[in-house]
């Protein structure tokens, strides 16, 4: 079991809790970036498929959060979810400044390491990339938040601005297009 | 229905996010979704991981801000005090044009008295009275000009100058409003300002003291004309001015002729002076005395028309009336506050309390929508350019 993903999730619901009706200060804003950090970083990198680009964002992203703590309202959603739109809204500010699309984001130590791997496992791992490459950016996106982020369904709903039964249907068809361009490719 | 009320997604799809979720947390799934969860896993396995030097670097970065942040006091400028100072500006806006507004009402004749400063303060700086009250008309505008009648917002020495041909005789009528229980005192004041501050007379007066309406008084002042609009000013001072009508008169013509019968009269006396001393016989001395008689009645008489119309410019005839009035909880009652009277007052107030709530909201009103409108139109401009960097990528 993936600690970190665990704690994603149910820090979440602790935090929403825990953080008092006015602002995420202090202590429990602190808690939020330690329990968002990594997925913030991941969320924003596969958003911008540029790593340098993503830790400037995600450096970015939380410094804004810090200072517009009291812009957080609780009965407009989850401060995980207001994370996720301050990332998003700096990421995307990222795109449109840089208005050019980055590569995607290939660690040549995953390379080597996949090279020690089981074949089929090599051969899924390249399957499923070329499948991440052929998604929409919105759908790239969902991915993000929904796997390696670890959103909840209203968490995604709120950072994407939809409703949380939209939210699922986009999270379904965005999986069912991986389905099938992993599956019907292998 | 909000978006956490919102229970429309299918089943279906709700046990396949239940299902990545349980994935990603490690859990078993139902071997229907085993197709899901190995996705899942491998997606997972896709998640950009940050480098070590980043994250120590990150953390270091936040621990300064977090310090700093829980070490400064709270205070200072807050995003939701903007609306409030807004609020607040436009408030005291409404309050300085209300206080405006009540000040012309209870002061109608203030842009009169800035307009006639001018003429009181050249008076005043020539020390005493001056002899005339000029006049200077445009050519032949000179008869038109005979009769000019101003009414107060008007100043009565706006049409006429200052050079020295005109005549001006000058009129003024005023009504004050005074509280009841200073009747006595304005009467005494209104003595003091005319006779000692500006060397007038009081021709005659009348004050009735009475309790409430019944009290009162009238007055006709005669008041040197140069010094005139500031005495009017004194004794507007004295109470609320209701009403002040002024008039003028252009007396230049009948000064010119009585000047004229009087040369004439001189000349001819200075020829008759001649004749007598020519006179031979006792009859042309009878005769030229007796014309010489005449003559000199007629001088007499062109001195003292002239004499009376010089006085008529000199000196402004100043009708004033003193009504009691109702001021504040006071009114007709001079023992102090009456149930009646603070209802009054308490009225009074919250009017002017709702009038100045209300001119504020005018004033915020379109401020506030076009400031909502450009917050509005700026964010959904903003919100669309970044959705379409992301569909650009």
């Amino acid at each position: 079991m993936d600690r970190r993903l665990a704690r994603s999730t149910y820090v979440t619901e602790t935090l929403a809790m825990a953080l008092p009706r006015s602002e995420p200060a202090g202590a429990t804003l602190e808690a939020l970036y330690r329990s968002s950090r990594d997925d913030v970083y991941a969320y924003v990198a596969t958003l911008l498929r540029d790593p340098a680009a993503a830790e400037d964002v995600t450096a970015t992203a939380f410094e804004r959060a810090f200072r517009r703590q009291r812009s957080f309202n609780p009965r407009r959603g989850s401060p995980r979810g207001w994370l996720f739109g301050i990332a998003r809204n700096a990421a995307l500010d990222e795109l449109r400044r840089r208005s050019r699309q980055a590569t995607l984001a290939a660690d040549p130590e995953d390379l080597d390491a996949a090279a020690a791997e089981d074949p089929e496992h090599i051969l899924r791992r390249t399957t499923v990339r070329t499948a991440i490459a052929g998604l929409t950016p919105r759908e790239r996106e969902i991915v993000a938040l929904k796997v390696h982020a670890g959103l909840s369904q209203a968490e995604l709903a709120e950072v994407l601005g939809v409703s949380p039964s939209n939210a699922g249907t986009l999270v379904h068809r965005t999986m069912e297009k991986l389905r099938e361009a992993c599956y019907v490719a292998s | 229905m909000s978006r956490r009320e919102d229970t429309s997604t299918s089943p279906e799809i709700l046990r396949e996010i239940e299902a990545i979720e349980a994935t990603l947390r490690g859990e078993a799934v139902d071997p229907e979704w085993a197709d899901t969860a190995e996705l899942a896993l491998l997606l997972q396995v896709e998640r950009p991981q940050p480098r070590p030097e980043f994250g120590a670097k990150l953390d270091a970065r936040a621990a300064r801000d977090f310090a700093r942040r829980l070490a400064r006091p709270r205070g200072g400028w807050r995003p939701g005090l903007r609306p409030a100072l807004a609020l607040a500006a436009c408030l005291l806006a409404a309050v300085v044009l209300v206080t405006g507004m009540l000040t012309r009402e209870q002061h109608p004749t203030t842009s009169a008295q800035v307009v006639k400063s001018p003429a009181a303060a050249s008076g005043a700086s020539s020390g005493a009275p001056s002899p005339t009250r000029r006049a200077q008309p445009s050519g032949r505008d000179a008869d038109s000009a005979e009769n000019l009648s101003i009414r107060s917002a008007v100043s009565p020495a706006a049409p006429v100058g200052t050079t020295a041909t005109r005549q001006v005789e000058r009129t003024s009528s005023v009504t004050l409003g005074v509280p009841p229980a200073k009747l006595q005192d304005a009467s005494r004041q209104v003595f003091d300002i005319t006779t000692r501050l500006f060397h007038g007379y009081v021709l005659s007066s009348s004050i009735a003291s009475g309790d409430g309406a019944t009290g009162g008084g009238s007055f006709q002042l005669k008041i040197p004309s140069a010094g005139v609009s500031e005495a009017e000013g004194r004794l507007a001072q004295l109470g609320h001015v209701r009403s002040q009508t002024d008039t003028t008169q252009d007396i230049s013509s009948a000064f010119v002729s009585a000047d004229r019968r009087l040369a004439d009269a001189n000349a001819e006396r200075r020829g008759l002076l001649r004749a007598l001393g020519r006179a031979s016989t006792p009859n042309q001395t009878a005769s030229v005395r007796a014309r010489l008689q005449l003559v000199e009645g007629q001088i007499a008489g062109a001195e003292r028309d002239i004499r009376s119309l010089r006085r008529r410019a000199d000196l402004t005839s100043v009708s004033l009336t003193i009504v009691p009035e109702a001021h504040g909880a006071v009114v007709g009652n001079r023992s102090g506050l009456t149930p009646g009277g603070a209802l009054h007052t308490a009225g009074r107030i919250l009017s002017v309390a709702l009038s100045v709530l209300l001119i504020a909201l005018a004033i915020a009103l379109p401020f506030a929508l076009a400031g909502g409108l450009a917050v509005a139109g700026t964010r959904a401009v903003r919100r669309r350019r970044r959705e379409a960097a992301l569909g650009a990528t």
